[in-house]
């Protein structure tokens, strides 16, 4: 059996402060959970190496500052995102609020070719917490209204559907990089992108 | 005439020389005395067209080798420059012959010349402009039509390159606006742009454009050269540019004279062209005096003079120059960085002459200034100071005036609104908030104990002992390269407090304002607001790795510095970052002075840095990028690619490397920080990056690239850490380098970098951020009203930029444009005043005579939160539904604007409209000042009737009648429900807005015939405005009349009316009749009042809108798509003839 080529995925994570961005990254990637994140300044990342459908997916997870100020700098960080997972904190209702303007920044900041197709991962983080802000059924009606996104109830704290949501995620990603070849308009920096592409076609050829 | 030195570059041209000297030239102007050739006479000429008309002898200083004059003295006659000339043979040129050294001569012969003006200036004070000045003030403001407010700061000739050729000219620098006149061959040349405007300022010296000064806006770039003064016209220009930009990052900072400042500086600052100039000038004077030491930003430098300071550690005699301002004597060596000083007034005891001893020279002239510190007694001791007696002088007074701490914190809060009242609510708050400042929490909280640390912390202990005793402690010790030395090496845990607080100033902050700190913790504590929330949720995030903050006692005094200050700082509140630098400064020091520290940092150290756009952190991202590619050039290439830069440096900046490197390791980076400034991180940033230059460029991509500096920044060690890390992993840590080393290293190859470039970049990019985000909320906003789909994108841009130059020019604050918490659109609003000029260009409607009224009430149908503003949402409405809105929406708009509550009985019935107006306005003013100004929204109209925000005229005419009807409406309610005006008014202005035409038409209420006379007038009028037609007006007169006779047919179905609209309407009717009456007396619950026959003659509106669009020459008309962009256009050009009428309208109120 041909080994495929490695892919590698950039998958950047959006949230209002304080929903838990840090923690599911570092569940995810790590396998812990520790109270004893700092606040992020900036954005921060790590990556991991998955499989998903039979190929070796290196998925690089940006983590992001979370404060509404800092929204407006995102566009250092998005540029040749092939995900976005929104999270919000099902406790807090603000926290749902904003999901809108995240995506709508988001979308104008990446600007990707097709935004209506752009895959967006919804996770409603903290679900062992009680009292519930936020119902699934409402959840799902946002990410129905938003082109279907698929919707996760997790909790980093108990590694509650994680592992789930990122095998969700990277999955969307990869199809979404495999059907379009140019995700993105006019970057400056396309040799990321090209570079994985290129490693993508070689790897199609190699398989054929 | 002495004149303080100023660098000649060609010594020759155009003068004539007519002795020199070894050091010194005398010469006269070509064109004067004897001479009388061809190039005297071209000389004579081009002054006269330069307006240059310099004195016309002067007296040149040069040192043999040097290629550089300096202009010493210049005059009108003969007579007087040689009685400079002789001056100088007698008393300086002696003395010239002792220095070996040809920078020294020119430094004593500046120094000399510079005291001389500074004693004579004394003699004249004189703040008034000259006439000359005023002349050309007036000629500026005639020529640009500009506003009389406009303060012209100076004015220079040079040449603006308009296409491929040179105009010579006047290039006026205001304080909001760059302008320039040419006046060839009898083509004017005109230009005006705004500051605001300007995007990047450079000089540059091309082919195409030789040495100029290019100025580039969004649209245009912009040369200009031949200048006599580019530097000094550059600078100016690069100052009034950054105070633009400041405006708008923070509109609290708007420019305002500061007479105080000048009076101060009077002294040994030679007279300028302007007042303003001066004022600028000694605004730049105090920043780069702040800079230099670290001073609170309130600061004003009020002179400085040469001396020589007595060094007690080497027993020398330093050359130096004196600095005296409000609270700070300091003292600066002339040999960079030898030694400086700063001594708070506030610690001084007194300031002595000291008699002259003959047998010791250099202490003549002398002054000791003794401090208040009881234990050592430090006196400071200068000598050779020039003008002894003024400077003791001005120091008692200073002194006198320094001695009480402030008690008043209302005048420390940098919330000018709303502290007021907060403030005397603390003595009640005091009871109930019961807690303690924390001592360091390394004191609570001892690490466990490393042998080889402690030891090692012992012995830098004793060194750093040894150097206090030598060269002083605090705040006034003798600052040099010693003390330099140590901080390289890390401040010493027990010392760092101390020291952090003298280096930064932040010990001086504490003295002034003592229980500042609590009574602002108090009021903190009991605010609710979204930054307390903030920090709520970031208080566990900030150190958790140290015990001190596992516990409450830790989180509790984190709570306490960082609401205090975001109460404190209200442009700031709570930025994330701030709890990791002010959790470390905890660490280390008191809980009153962390919070000290911290609010120096953000607002000396670091401006801007933390504000609601975090716009300083991003100004100093392009700085970072400057310097990358100016130091490793071939990195900054690789990173460009990868798109790290601005990845990368936020969070260096933001928390001065704490959050990236083991916390222990990063404070030796604040350590150099606080003695050293903002230069530190750029330095060490841009050390980490060379040190991982290599690796960096094998890099693939930007994860590997930030992994690998990730990784490299948390193996950052620091051995004489005490250990909070170690106690875990730290052994296990992958260590790069010491934190030692790094410092050192950064010092050894970056340490060059200085403040004052460091300023300047950031000056070059606060322009270019400032604009960004400017063009980012523009497009913003943009959005959030492109799918109303009245206009095209390029159509908004167009309204959006005339709103824009609008709000610009307004001295009201807008800082709710950059509220997050409102809508983009909310940002950018307009009053009324300008909202009926918009009307009146832009608007087919607006021409009339009739358009001021129905401006007015489509301004209230559309201002929905009724604040007197229409934002761009509503403006876009507004001018949308009367330009491009399709036909019967637009006539529906007509119609409604008709119908009461927006045009009323009062309005229809008095022919002479102001009067009744202003009866009924008075009235309404009456009547709240008994309901105790129940109506929020209504009491803000009727509180400032002057103010130009509020509709005037007829406007404020149906505004103030709607009041007088709401009052009345509102007492009989009880006032608890909304009135029913309002409740209509929400009703037609959503009628207004929809475009589903079929379904709402039916409820619009019915019009009553003399509404209908009025808003068949309004029509009338709206086409006596557009050109003659016979057809049209034919036309009109048919649908008028056939209109009347619809409402007589209406009136047989009166009786059979249904529905609760009508009553609406019918009650509104009543309420224009008689307030007072409907008050007692109202409508039944079917709504038929019991009042005269008008109700019973109606009309529809879509008999209305039938009948109207049935006419072709009126379908035509409200069917055709205005276009707004060439309207703007014209506004554009037209705007400054409008501010002019403004001023001349506002003059006769």
């Amino acid at each position: 059996m041909a080994t495929r080529k490695k892919v590698l995925l950039k998958v950047i994570i959006l949230g209002d402060s304080g929903v838990g961005k840090t923690s599911l990254m570092n569940q995810y990637v790590n396998k812990k959970f520790s109270n004893q994140y700092k606040a992020t300044i900036g954005a921060d990342f790590l990556t991991k190496e998955v499989i998903v459908d039979d190929r070796i997916v290196t998925l690089q997870i940006w983590d992001t500052a979370g404060q509404e100020r800092f929204q407006s700098l995102g566009v250092a960080f998005y540029r040749g995102a092939d995900c976005c997972v929104l999270v919000f904190d099902v406790t807090a209702p603000n926290t749902f609020k904003s999901l809108d303007s995240w995506r709508d920044e988001f979308l104008i900041q990446a600007s990707p070719r097709e935004p209506a197709d752009f895959p967006f991962v919804l996770l409603g983080n903290k679900v062992d917490l009680e009292p519930r802000a936020i119902s699934t059924k409402r959840a799902q009606q946002w990410c129905q209204s938003k082109n279907n996104i698929p919707y996760f109830e997790t909790s980093a704290k108990e590694a509650l559907n994680v592992e789930q949501a990122f095998q969700s995620i990277a999955r969307n990603a990869l199809t979404q990089q495999s059907q379009s070849v140019d995700l993105y308009n006019e970057f400056p920096d396309q040799i990321k992108l090209t570079n994985t592409t290129n490693r993508n076609s070689n790897g199609d050829s190699c398989a054929c | 005439m002495w004149v303080k030195p100023q660098e000649v570059l060609l010594a020759t041209a155009l003068w004539v020389t007519e002795e020199t000297t070894k050091y010194f030239i005398l010469q006269h102007r070509k064109g004067h005395g004897n001479s009388k050739g061809l190039s005297s006479l071209l000389v004579g000429t081009m002054d006269s067209i330069f307006d240059s008309k310099p004195p016309p002898y002067r007296i040149l200083h040069q040192t043999p080798t040097s290629e550089v004059y300096w202009l010493i003295a210049c005059s009108m006659t003969r007579q007087e420059i040689l009685k400079d000339w002789e001056w100088l043979f007698n008393n300086v040129y002696e003395t010239l012959r002792t220095f070996d050294n040809e920078d020294d001569i020119t430094d004593f012969v500046s120094c000399k010349i510079e005291s001389i003006i500074a004693v004579r200036q004394d003699q004249d004070i004189d703040d008034e402009d000259t006439k000359a000045f005023k002349a050309t003030c007036d000629k500026f403001h005639r020529l640009f039509i500009i506003p009389q407010e406009e303060k012209l700061v100076n004015y220079y000739s040079c040449s603006y390159w308009k296409g491929k050729l040179p105009r010579q000219g006047w290039l006026y620098l205001s304080v909001n606006y760059l302008c320039f006149h040419a006046l060839i061959f009898g083509i004017d040349t005109k230009l005006v742009l705004r500051w605001s405007e300007v995007t990047e300022l450079g000089k540059t010296n091309g082919i195409v454009f030789p040495d100029s000064i290019r100025i580039a806006t969004r649209e245009k770039e912009y040369h200009f050269s031949m200048f006599l003064k580019k530097n000094e016209t550059f600078t100016l220009m690069e100052q009034l540019a950054d105070y633009a930009a400041k405006r708008l990052i923070d509109d609290k900072r708007c420019f305002n004279e500061d007479r105080d400042l000048l009076n101060k500086l009077s002294k040994n600052v030679p007279k300028k062209a302007s007042f303003l100039k001066r004022d600028l000038d000694a605004r730049s004077h105090s920043e780069a005096y702040r800079l230099m030491f670290r001073l609170p930003t309130t600061e004003k430098l009020d002179g400085s003079i040469d001396c020589t300071l007595m060094t007690p550690y080497n027993k020398k005699h330093v050359n130096g120059r004196l600095f005296l301002s409000q609270n700070y004597i300091c003292f600066e060596s002339r040999v960079k960085s030898l030694v400086s000083l700063v001594i708070p007034l506030r610690d001084i005891k007194v300031v002595e002459n000291i008699e002259n001893n003959v047998s010791n020279a250099m202490l003549d002239k002398a002054i000791i200034v003794t401090t208040k510190n009881e234990v050592d007694k430090t006196n400071f001791l200068f000598a050779q100071v020039s003008d002894r007696d003024f400077l003791v002088r001005k120091i008692s007074e200073l002194l006198s005036r320094t001695q009480a701490p402030l008690h008043s914190f209302e005048t420390m809060s940098m919330n000018s609104n709303g502290s007021s009242g907060d403030a005397q609510s603390f003595s009640s708050a005091e009871e109930i908030t019961s807690w303690k400042c924390q001592p360091p929490l390394m004191t609570l909280f001892p690490l466990s104990p490393i042998f080889d640390v402690s030891k090692k912390q012992k012995e830098r202990e004793k060194l750093w002992e040894l150097h206090f005793n030598e060269f002083g402690r605090g705040v006034s010790m003798y600052r040099t390269i010693d003390i330099a030395k140590l901080v390289l090496q890390g401040i010493p845990d027990s010392l760092r407090m101390d020291t952090w607080m003298a280096f930064s100033g932040a010990a001086n902050e504490k003295a002034t304002y003592p229980g500042y700190y609590k009574s602002l913790v108090d009021q903190a504590l009991l605010k609710q607001s979204t930054a307390n929330d903030e920090i709520e949720r970031d208080l566990h995030r900030s150190l958790p790795e140290h015990p001190a903050f596992q516990n409450s006692i830790g989180i509790d005094a984190l709570r306490r510095i960082l609401c205090a200050y975001a109460l404190r700082n209200p442009n700031i509140g709570y930025c994330q970052a701030m709890n990791i630098v002010a959790s470390v400064l905890l660490i280390y020091c008191g809980e009153e002075e962390a919070f000290w520290l911290l609010a120096t940092l953000c607002e000396n150290l670091l401006p801007d840095y933390y504000n609601t756009r975090v716009v300083g952190a991003v100004v100093d991202q392009g700085v970072l990028d400057n310097l990358i590619s100016e130091h490793l050039s071939t990195l900054h290439v690789k990173l460009e690619q990868l798109g790290m830069i601005n990845i990368i440096s936020l969070s260096w900046f933001l928390t001065i490397f704490l959050s990236v490197m083991p916390y222990e390791s990063a404070v030796n980076v604040m350590d150099c920080f606080f003695y050293d400034g903002a230069k530190v991180i750029f330095q060490m940033a841009l050390m980490i990056l060379d040190w991982n230059e290599d690796k960096l460029l094998k890099c693939g991509d930007e994860g590997e690239a930030m992994q690998l500096l990730s990784d490299y920044l948390m193996g950052i060690y620091n051995d004489d850490g005490r250990g909070a890390v170690r106690n875990k992993d730290y052994d296990s840590q992958k260590r790069s380098i010491s934190i030692q080393t790094l410092v050192y290293e950064s010092y050894t190859k970056y340490g060059s970098l200085t403040t004052v470039q460091i300023e300047r970049l950031r000056l070059k990019h606060r322009l270019r951020v400032v604009q960004e985000l400017e063009d980012n909320s523009e497009r913003n906003v943009i959005r959030s009203v492109i799918n109303d789909s009245f206009f095209t994108t390029h159509e908004l841009q167009d309204i959006l930029s005339v709103v824009r130059e609008e709000i610009l020019s307004q001295k009201r604050p807008a800082l709710e444009r950059y509220d997050p918490s409102l809508q983009p659109y909310e940002g950018y609003k307009v009053d009324f005043e300008y909202f009926k000029l918009l009307f009146a260009v832009l608007s087919p409607w607006g021409k009339g005579e009739q358009a001021e009224s129905l401006a007015g009430r489509i301004f209230t149908l559309l201002d929905e939160n009724r604040d007197g503003y229409l934002n761009f949402r509503e403006l876009v409405a507004a001018l949308g539904l009367t330009c491009t809105a399709d036909p019967t929406q637009r006539l529906k708009l007509l119609f409604i604007v008709h119908l009461p509550p927006l045009l009323c009985m009062a309005d229809i019935e008095s022919p002479v409209r102001n009067e009744s107006g202003a009866e009924i306005a008075s009235e309404a003013t009456d009547f709240f000042d008994v309901l105790e100004q129940q109506s929020v929204t209504l009491d803000t109209l009727s509180s400032t009737p002057e103010e130009p925000s509020t509709p005037t005229a007829s406007g404020i005419q149906s505004l103030e009648s709607l009041k007088s009807v709401d009052t009345s409406m509102t007492q009989q309610s009880g006032g608890g429900e909304s009135t029913w005006e309002v409740k209509s008014l929400t009703n037609l202005r959503n009628i207004a807005r929809c475009t589903d035409s079929k379904n709402n038409s039916k409820s619009v209420p019915k019009m009553t015939q003399p509404h209908f006379v009025m808003l068949w007038k309004t029509v009338y009028d709206i086409f006596q405005a557009q050109p003659d037609d016979q057809d049209t007006y034919h036309s009109i007169a048919n649908v008028g009349v056939q209109l009347f006779q619809l409402g007589d047919v209406g009136k047989q179905f009166f009786g059979n009316r249904d529905e609760s609209d009508d009553s609406l309407v019918a009650a509104a009717c009543a309420a224009m009749y008689d307030p007072v009456k409907v008050a007692d007396n109202s409508p039944d619950k079917n709504g038929n009042p019991s009042l005269k026959g008008q109700i019973e003659w109606y009309i529809t509106v879509e008999q209305f809108l039938a009948s109207v669009l049935n006419a072709k020459e009126l379908a035509d008309f409200f069917s055709k798509r205005t276009s707004i962009s060439d309207n703007i256009g014209q506004f554009k050009t037209n705007r400054f003839n409008r501010l002019h009428s403004y001023e001349t309208q506002s003059k006769k109120v």
